[in-house]
């Protein structure tokens, strides 16, 4: 979605690039706290919530999809989340995942795409945004 | 003339790369970093354009919206919100993004493209009494 070679091109967008990259184990010590079960805390749910909307902006759009997804299904009444067989194991998938993508960003400071086309996350990935765009599952 | 852009965006990463985008365009712009802070400065400036992020903390962007709606220099300011959530069946928000002045952008986006849409807004707003035509 951005213009990778422009990340190059420009040093101070490199450097805007390279802070963001930066403040991924920050990031990642508060995503530590949510192991994908249990309660998320505010403060988790943000940080979630912010690298959704920001990563893909940074040329990271597999996280930002990753986390969109999991910020997705936890925005799901829990009432309604509960009602999906999968309910569980979804927010286990994508949580691992979105640790493991956030690890992957910072160590090779590319977008970890391999991760999202992994088949558990890719389906996991896929249901979050069905239930996202679909009716509340409260509904029926 | 030059155009004055308020950015009220709390995540710094993304703040920062707003105000860049901007900037380079050739735009002058002050950062708010939660609603409150934005409310606290609608006043301070003839502002060209807002942008705004929806969830933010203490004030979010819809509520600093509709206080910039009821200031007679910002009624028709344009304003470009931004969110990482879809607004389709928001009814919440019915209203707010009904004019051409209040325009939605979902995040994550491309930073260019952020840039070219502060400029078509910019330029297809109606022009505000004392501005003159450059």
């Amino acid at each position: 979605m951005t213009d990778l070679p422009a990340w190059e091109r420009d040093p101070e967008l490199k450097a805007l690039r390279d802070e963001f990259i930066a403040s991924l184990p920050d990031r990642m010590a508060s995503l530590r706290l949510f192991p994908g079960i249990g309660e998320v805390a505010p403060e988790t749910r943000q940080v979630i919530h912010r690298l959704a909307g920001v990563a893909g902006s940074y040329g990271f759009p597999a996280l930002s999809r990753l986390a969109g997804a999991l910020d997705d299904v936890l925005d799901l009444p829990a009432a309604g989340r509960d009602r999906f067989k999968a309910g569980g194991t979804l927010i286990w998938v994508l949580a691992q995942a979105l640790r493991r993508g956030v690890d992957a960003a910072y160590v090779t400071r590319a977008d970890p795409v391999s991760i999202i086309e992994e088949d558990a996350v890719a389906e996991a990935i896929f249901v979050a945004e069905s239930l996202a765009s679909g009716p509340s599952p409260g509904s029926s | 003339m030059s155009h004055w852009v308020l950015i009220a965006e709390d995540d710094e990463h993304i703040a920062r790369l707003i105000d860049f985008k901007l900037r380079k365009s050739g735009y002058e712009t002050e950062l708010a970093r939660n609603g409150q802070e934005a409310v606290s400065r609608l006043a301070i400036r003839p502002w060209s354009l807002l942008v705004l992020d929806v969830m933010m903390p203490l004030v979010d962007g819809w509520t600093v919206l509709k206080r910039a709606r009821e200031m007679d220099g910002l009624a028709r300011v344009p304003v470009l919100m931004l969110t990482a959530k879809s607004l389709q069946g928001d009814h919440s928000v019915e209203g707010l993004v009904e004019s051409r002045s209040t325009q939605v952008m979902r995040k994550p986006f491309d930073p260019a493209e952020l840039s070219q849409r502060v400029a078509s807004m910019i330029e297809g707003a109606p022009k505000r009494q004392g501005d003159t035509a450059s």
